[in-house]
């Protein structure tokens, strides 16, 4: 599905992802995890296309086509989604507008039958229920005013009704009570599916109790150093990230 | 002769106060405040010949009609009847000479006191130039449910329009201002609207502009408002060469209560200046304004907002706003909000903002699959929402919002 081969990105001169590769594959869900100004979310920045960063070497493959030159929309509309650290507040657009808008855009470049208002309104009652949110959360303005927990949940909510092939969560748990990322943790696994593939980038293993990982990364400063499966999250837990940058010296040194 | 004592009419003694300002071009100096950024000179340089334009099919004046409304045709700044629907029960509708005859008491005393003339220039101007105008009371209890539609048509390139709208008490009606301009050449409208709320009368108003790509319109709006009175306006400028809009808001009783809203819409090399006062006479009064708007092209704007409260005004809650959205580069937007507070026991708020598309909400838009073109008209559609969702009139809205498309396509 998604193919990362040697992607070397940078922002105004300055080098942040140094070759990264990866290969997700259907009905995979791949963590990321690492220390702060890794790159992590830079990473997920460019796959999703986000035209601040250039992409200096490499080439991003998803379903076998090479999207590096593509733009946000166009990749939205093949199935690739991002859910934001930091979503952005859109004073005056309507939460459901803005979503119905972006469903039949989707829905009108893949050919499909698009959605009338009360067809959609309809669709939204259940999927509001998987992220344990009112109907009247739709009818407010997109993450005005919204709690950091809300945010997170209208997230996810975008996500389920997008319904894309690749989601790539960037720190969908922080800020997060324990009864939010429980909900929004079933949410994603009521998502989960053979098709469907995850990237799912956080700093802590907590959310890793709810989401089975099929494998766990470890990036430091703009390259993944180790790969392995969900233990190698919880050792990073209790033993933080110096012990791999030793062993990556020891390694390069060998 | 030296004895003769003269007997001045009720107009005369208007007339003179009025020209003696209009003689002071001094009120026109571009370098002075009032003009520091609105082309001024340009206008001084100007002489608008008196053309009109005879060939206006008639008929086709009712396609500016809105839905459901009570429409009087005003040409030229004169009400034609024969072009307008009948005067509701309840309402008058007259000249203003009538009105001198008819009418005494704060109305009558109140014509050309309401719009500041030492303040405002053409407020002053309009006075000397005017010929007919209007006078519109609604008498005490009456409720106008059907918005009264005052379609201003110029088809002469000098129009001066007048209005003097009085509200008894607890009257409550509707009025939509529309402007017009059916001229082929460079032309100038000056128009003054003067309205008195008595005792807990609501209006609700709404002033649309649209003038051709060489029109100069001076606006003049003033408000005196009386004990619990209700007044609400919208002052939409959608096109026209120059629109200069100056709004003047007199709480001048307990209890009353103000909502101003703007929206200006300029493209190409046109320029819209809004001048408002909000001023607080009496204590336990609310006020709230808040103007936006949108520049594309090589357009510029001015925004100056102020809002006085008197030694008297204690306990006022008074807020006012003014955004701007720039979709070019060459736009240009000067915002001055300020507060003038003599009271020491009071609540106000002022703000201002010039900014571009957010490109962070852009490219948020874009992740979920909204085109670039599709995400910015929804984002330039937002921000005008908030002040057309104040507009309940679903066919005023319709003629607003291809405007705001028209201004992407330019911008």
């Amino acid at each position: 599905m998604l193919n990362i081969k040697n992607l070397h990105a940078s922002i105004e001169e300055k080098k942040i992802l140094k070759g990264i590769n990866l290969i997700v594959n259907p009905g995979e869900l791949h963590v990321i995890m690492g220390p702060n100004g890794a790159g992590k979310s830079t990473l997920a920045s460019v796959l999703t296309g986000k035209d601040k960063f250039n992409i200096d070497n490499g080439e991003i493959l998803f379903d076998g086509q090479i999207i590096n030159e593509l733009p946000p929309e166009e990749r939205a509309c093949k199935g690739m989604f991002m859910s934001f650290q930091y979503p952005i507040a859109i004073p005056g657009v309507n939460n459901m507008y803005f979503l119905k808008e972006a469903l039949n855009s989707q829905k009108k470049y893949r050919g499909e039958t698009q959605l009338d208002s009360i067809d959609f309104l309809g669709e939204m009652k259940t999927k509001l229920k998987y992220v344990g949110l009112e109907e009247s959360f739709i009818h407010r303005p997109v993450n005005d005013g919204f709690s950091g927990g809300e945010k997170k949940r209208n997230e996810i909510l975008q996500m389920i009704t997008l319904e894309p092939k690749l989601s790539i969560l960037d720190e969908t748990d922080s800020g997060l009570d324990i009864d939010a990322l429980k909900i929004i943790s079933e949410g994603i696994n009521n998502f989960r599916n053979k098709d469907r593939s995850f990237i799912l980038i956080t700093h802590y293993q907590r959310m890793l109790d709810y989401l089975k990982p099929d494998f766990v990364h470890v990036m430091i400063q703009g390259e993944i150093v180790k790969s392995g499966d969900k233990s190698l999250a919880l050792e990073l837990e209790n033993k933080g990230y110096s012990w791999i940058l030793n062993e990556k010296v020891e390694t390069s040194q060998s | 002769m030296e004895n003769q004592v003269v007997e001045f009419s009720f107009f005369d003694e208007i007339n003179k106060k009025a020209n003696i300002i209009c003689d002071d071009k001094s009120k026109l100096n571009p370098k002075s405040e009032r003009w520091r950024f609105t082309p001024i000179r340009e206008y001084n340089a100007l002489t608008f010949s008196n053309l009109q334009n005879t060939n206006i099919n008639l008929d086709s004046i009712q396609s500016y009609r809105f839905k459901n409304v009570i429409l009087f045709v005003i040409m030229n700044g004169k009400i034609d009847l024969q072009l307008s629907d009948s005067i509701p029960n309840g309402v008058q509708i007259e000249n203003l000479n009538k009105m001198a005859q008819n009418y005494s008491g704060r109305i009558k005393s109140s014509f050309t006191k309401i719009s500041n003339i030492q303040e405002n220039y053409f407020s002053a101007e309009n006075i000397t130039q005017f010929n007919n105008g209007l006078f519109i009371n609604v008498e005490s209890n009456i409720v106008i449910e059907k918005p009264i539609q005052l379609l201003n048509i110029q088809t002469e390139t000098n129009s001066f329009p007048r209005f003097l709208i009085n509200g008894e008490e607890n009257s409550q009606f509707n009025i939509i201002e529309q402007y017009i301009n059916l001229t082929k050449s460079e032309s100038k409208s000056n128009s003054v609207v003067e309205i008195s709320l008595q005792n807990g009368s609501n209006l609700n108003h709404i002033c649309l502009q649209n003038g051709t790509k060489s029109h100069w319109n001076f606006y003049s709006l003033a408000v005196n408002q009386y004990k619990n009175s209700l007044f609400t306006s919208s002052i939409i400028s959608l096109s026209g060469k120059r629109i200069i809009n100056d709004i003047n808001c007199n709480l001048i009783e307990e209890g009353v209560s103000t909502d101003i809203s703007g929206l200006y819409l300029i493209d190409n090399n046109s320029h819209c200046d809004n001048h408002t006062k909000i001023n607080h006479i009496a204590p336990f009064t609310y006020s709230n304004e808040n103007f936006k708007g949108i520049i594309s092209g090589e357009a510029s704007g001015v925004f100056n907002g102020l809002i006085k409260v008197l030694p008297d005004a204690q306990k006022i809650n008074s807020s006012l706003t003014n955004r701007n959205l720039l979709l070019s580069n060459d736009s240009k937007m000067n915002s001055n909000p300020q507060l003038e507070i003599y009271a020491d026991d009071v609540k106000c708020s002022h703000g201002s903002t010039i900014g571009q598309i957010d490109g962070e909400a852009l490219f948020y838009m874009q992740s979920r699959g909204i085109s670039k073109s599709n995400a910015t008209k929804i984002l330039v559609k937002g921000f005008a929402d908030e002040i057309l969702n104040k507009i309940k009139i679903k066919s005023i809205i319709d003629y607003i919002e291809p405007k705001i498309e028209q201004l992407m396509r330019n911008s």
